[in-house]
């Protein structure tokens, strides 16, 4: 039996309403890993294998946000950086309060009142 | 994205922005038989830690601006901190911790205000650092007497790739922080070589000096200001006053 890849079988989950960035997503896990991708995207495994499955809960468009800053880099206006790409902007959100470097402090205070903010953490 | 702000940029591109990309690329892409710590030093003020912040940003370093206060201890914890890393109890265990996390990651670490961990001795744990991740690419950055401070620690010393030291803030660099942090007014060219002159190689100086200059002609009632408009007014140059009674 030939095992499908994982482009076959995202394919599959989403029909014809697949979008580009789940296509990409798909053709990049197939040339790494599901979980490789994951680490990339600042993702857990879980994430990845139920966006691709079409069963995704959460909010998918931070995933999509990760995927296209990951592989199109896509960008972001972010206040203290300026563009920046949109899986790093995420990353930053998430990161707790610490003064190791002034960068830091100013992304955790820019983060809090960004219009980029989607996890609405620390807010 | 469906953004609607328009586009920040929020680093100058100064000569020392330059000159700090260079270093830790130098770092980064040099032979494996040489060393990897390249430091970048230069007076208080010259731009050093926002080129850092930006050169940070553009290779996925680790960034770490060490503190006054920092024992050995708070220096690794805040190093983990920074890694993403629960620290384990003991120094020897984080420094393990944090070498395997460099190593692993490939991504390069900067650590800022070294002088700091010099005058409290432990420039030794940065050593260690470098040892067991393998030679990660580092880029250690303090004030002007960094590289004589570093003399003490013959070992580390001579593990160094280069050094490199911070340029002083031109007029070039002036007509670029211009354009970047000022926006509702207009200055001249002659006052801009004013304002270059009197800051005396400090980034920072001639920042408060566009500031205020902005903020003059704003409470003047003009959108212009040029050596003329300017008259005998002050720039800042630093020197706090005195008193004359």
């Amino acid at each position: 039996m030939i095992k499908k890849t994982t482009v076959e079988k995202t394919r599959e989950a989403w029909g014809p309403s697949l979008p580009d960035w789940v296509q990409l997503m798909a053709e990049n896990c197939d040339q790494t890993s599901q979980a490789s991708f994951a680490t990339r995207i600042g993702y857990s495994p879980a994430v990845v294998n139920t966006v691709l499955g079409c069963k995704y809960k959460g909010d998918i468009g931070a995933v999509k946000q990760a995927v296209e800053g990951a592989l199109m880099h896509a960008t972001v206006q972010c206040p203290v950086y300026g563009d920046l790409e949109g899986h790093h902007c995420l990353e930053y959100q998430r990161r707790k309060f610490a003064a190791t470097n002034p960068t830091r402090v100013r992304l955790f205070r820019a983060c809090r009142d960004c219009t980029n903010n989607r996890t609405g953490r620390n807010v | 994205m469906d953004q609607h702000s328009p586009p920040v940029n929020t680093v100058a591109p100064l000569a020392n922005v330059a000159i700090c990309v260079a270093a830790l690329e130098r770092a980064m892409t040099r032979a494996h038989h040489l060393p990897g710590m390249v430091c970048f030093s230069g007076p208080s003020g010259w731009g050093k830690s926002t080129a850092a912040a930006y050169t940070a940003n553009r290779y996925r370093a680790y960034y770490l601006q060490c503190m006054s206060a920092w024992s050995k201890k708070s220096f690794m914890e805040n190093l983990l901190r920074e890694l993403g890393i629960k620290a384990a109890r003991t120094i020897s265990d984080m420094i393990l911790q944090a070498g395997e996390e460099l190593a692993l990651s490939g991504r390069p670490l900067i650590i800022d205000e070294m002088q700091y961990m010099a005058d409290k001795k432990a420039v030794e744990i940065v050593q260690d650092l470098y040892e067991a991740s393998g030679g990660a690419p580092m880029l250690l950055i303090g004030e002007e007497q960094l590289p004589s401070k570093l003399r003490k620690w013959e070992r580390f010393h001579n593990r160094m790739l280069d050094w490199v030291l911070a340029q002083p803030a031109d007029l070039e660099d002036a007509k670029a922080l211009r354009s970047l942090y000022v926006k509702k007014i207009t200055i001249a060219d002659d006052l801009m070589a004013k304002v270059a002159d009197e800051a005396r190689g400090s980034v920072r100086r001639i920042c408060v000096n566009l500031d205020r200059i902005e903020q003059e002609a704003l409470a003047f009632g003009t959108d212009h200001m040029d050596l003329a408009a300017w008259g005998s007014r002050q720039l800042f140059t630093g020197e706090a006053p005195r008193r004359r009674v």
